[in-house]
């Protein structure tokens, strides 16, 4: 009789958890530690907030307009980043990190346009210059975040150690973004609830995953009320600004990662998202300002919402 | 920076996320077995009757193999897996002691009269201990027919670079047989007799992209000894025979289709002046979550040995066989696989179609072998894990 397990910690940021099916207690918890450590190595090597890390490096060599050479799975993270930024029009950029300086979702204070104009000049993917293994800065003050896809990656990464620990049904969670690793042993899939964008606690959707992942963002993850005016987190390379059109999606895929940046690009373009996620040809689920609801998963919706 | 041609959106960030190793399919390290495994395979090797006009003297039935392999796989501990393989074959038939040349100087084969019926064991046993990224194995093994007994031992290992996209490997095999052909009064033929084989490869492995993946490897060989048919009328062969060879295969994954095609292509050479090479496909079609089908095609061809002789001659002197694995030829398998997968069981079943034929080669053949084997081969199975 297989043994169900669930490991919740903290990471990237976010809670996580593991839900598994080992061969014996001892099997489970052996296998949660290894997840655990594979999610802390990702989060180690790639948080903006330690000074010991990679993007921390990477940063360092961005202020003085430098150069550095990457391990060969930052190479990939970083041809991935580039991919992501052609696919749409330039709205993915991991340099738009530094928008942060102007937008504070703690302090919920709107920045001036000064504020902001005076980041533009310093974002933009097509302003560095990367020949893997080589990432070099062509101007000083650029800054690059991998926040943007790293949890979802690490979903996946978690879910490959489960497969090698021998773990065949399971499910990894890193703060909201799912990574199903195989269904319940007795077939049976798992069933995801996807939040409600406005009423807090109540679901929106109920899906059936067997296998692949699922992620969701929306501007209900941090956002800044003023004036009647709501500015979600998902800003906008180019102007700056937060984007508007979407409040909440959320797409289903074989790996995380490819879930997480369709959502993200899909918040990112704004009323031409649902276009976008059509043309991708992915499940998908997604929330406008006005509350309709639309997507190829809108069948998923709970009836009230419906 | 490398441009991206902007065209499905899906498929670019598929292409650069399968690049990743935990994402790529093609990237894991190889792991210790978590579960112990037990596997089952009949099989059924029929050859062709033979020709009545390609025979002079003897029996037109050719070998019928009936094999039983087993398999276990274990754990010993976390860094340790024991495999151990074996397997009882019943082979039946009547064999060709010769080729002779006809009134119209046609060669044809000479069979053994009586239907030889022989029992073949087959043992071994291997340990392979994981580690960080890679494996080394040590194998010993056993063979015994009626008249023939061979002990084995290899070590090999595999490594990945810790980008885990490249994988390097390496062994070396020796084996020792000996020989003690079973006595029909009035037919001369040695009575005890050894060879001794050092076989070695390096092999290296590279992701080439998210798709592709790509091996290439080298071989070798050094075989020392009775290296002839003992059965043979007159089958004289040096006692020495050095192989060298070349192997590559390619293993593409098309997610789109839920299919990988396997090509490999294999090029071989001895100091006995055989060359051949090996072209295969396998394509592995998923049906269902459980369902996989697999059809092959491998295309085989070789250049004949330096003393190869159409038909035996007490004339000739010097090295001499009329073996048709010593001619030059040409063969066909096609082939069909089918594996059903649950997470603890495995069914699998599989046909094979060979043909040879002196025409089917790639340099022309003035005189076909009239010994060239056509065969079916079915095998079943079934592997569980507990």
């Amino acid at each position: 009789m297989p043994h169900f397990l669930s490991h919740a910690f903290r990471a990237m940021g976010s809670p996580c958890c593991i839900h598994l099916y080992a061969e014996s207690p001892a099997h489970g918890a052996e296998a949660a530690q290894k997840i655990e450590a594979e999610v802390l190595r990702l989060e180690q090597k790639y948080s903006r907030y330690r000074d010991d890390s990679l993007t921390a490096a990477i940063n360092r060599a961005a202020l003085e307009a430098g150069s550095i050479e990457v391990d060969s799975e930052t190479a990939a993270l970083l041809d991935y980043a580039h991919t992501a930024w052609l696919q749409s029009d330039g709205l993915f950029d991991i340099t738009s990190g530094l928008l942060r300086r102007a937008w504070n979702f703690r302090t919920g204070k709107i920045p001036s346009q000064k504020e902001i104009d005076l980041l533009l000049p310093h974002i933009g993917w097509g302003k560095l210059t990367w020949h893997n293994p080589k990432l070099s800065f062509t101007r000083r003050g650029m800054e690059l975040d991998f926040g943007g896809y790293v949890k979802e990656y690490g979903a996946d990464c978690a879910a490959a150690v489960a497969l090698q620990q021998g773990i065949q049904h399971g499910l990894i969670e890193l703060g909201g973004d799912i990574r199903v690793i195989g269904p319940h042993p007795d077939g049976r899939p798992w069933s995801v609830g996807i939040r409600h964008p406005r009423i807090a606690g109540q679901v929106l959707a109920q899906i059936d995953l067997a296998s692949g992942a699922i992620a969701s963002s929306g501007d209900y993850e941090r956002c800044i009320e003023h004036n009647g005016q709501r500015y979600g987190h998902v800003l906008n390379p180019h102007t700056g600004w937060p984007v508007q059109g979407l409040i909440s999606v959320s797409v289903v895929a074989d790996h995380c990662l490819l879930a997480g940046s369709a959502t993200t690009i899909a918040l990112l373009r704004g009323d031409t998202g649902t276009d976008w996620l059509d043309s991708l040809v992915l499940p998908w689920l997604a929330m406008d300002m006005h509350g309709t609801v639309y997507g190829t998963l809108a069948h998923s919706v709970s009836s009230a919402d419906a | 920076m490398t441009k991206t041609k902007k065209c499905n959106p899906l498929a670019a960030l598929t292409t650069a996320a399968l690049a990743l190793p935990a994402i790529s399919h093609l990237a894991h390290a190889d792991t210790a077995p978590v579960k112990t495994e037990l596997g089952y395979r009949y099989s059924q090797y029929q050859e062709d009757d033979i020709d009545d006009n390609k025979i002079l003297i003897g029996s037109p039935q050719r070998y019928e193999v009936d094999n039983h392999a087993f398999r276990l796989v274990t754990p010993l501990n976390a860094q340790l897996g024991l495999t151990v393989d074996g397997s009882y074959e019943t082979m039946s038939g009547a064999s060709a002691y010769g080729v002779a040349a006809d009134a119209q100087g046609e060669p044809k084969m000479i069979m053994t009269g009586a239907s030889i019926d022989d029992k073949r064991t087959d043992v071994s046993a291997s340990v392979r201990h994981y580690r960080e990224a890679g494996s080394v194995a040590f194998a010993l093994g056993y063979s015994g027919e009626n008249d023939y007994t061979a002990f084995n031992g290899s070590i090999e290992a595999e490594q990945q670079s810790a980008d885990r996209l490249t994988t390097y490997s390496g062994g070396i095999g020796y084996s020792s047989d000996e020989l003690e052909p079973e006595q029909t009064p009035g037919i001369n033929r040695p009575t005890s007799e050894d060879k001794s084989a050092l076989n070695a490869f390096i092999a290296l492995t590279q992701v080439m992209n998210a798709g592709w993946q790509l091996q290439g490897g080298l071989f070798t060989g050094m075989h020392d000894g009775f290296l002839a048919d003992a059965y043979k009328a007159r089958d004289i062969r040096p006692d020495q025979r050095q192989l060298f060879g070349v192997m590559a295969r390619s293993r593409n994954f098309m997610p789109s289709l839920k299919a990988a095609l396997h090509t490999d292509y294999r090029y071989y050479n001895d100091d006995w002046g055989i060359q051949s090479h090996t072209l295969e496909f396998a394509w592995h079609q998923s049906l269902t979550q459980q369902l996989r089908l697999v059809p092959l095609l491998r295309y085989y061809s070789q250049s004949q040995a330096d003393f190869y002789v159409d038909s035996d001659s007490i004339n000739n002197s010097g090295y001499q066989s009329s073996d048709y694995r010593m001619s030059p030829f040409g063969a066909i398998t096609y082939g069909l696989g089918i594996v059903y997968e649950e997470a603890a069981y495995r069914l699998v079943a599989n046909v094979e179609r060979y043909d040879s034929d002196g025409d089917m080669a790639l340099e022309s053949v003035d005189q076909e072998n009239p010994a060239l084997v056509n065969y079916n081969l079915m095998s079943v199975g079934v592997d569980y894990r507990f």
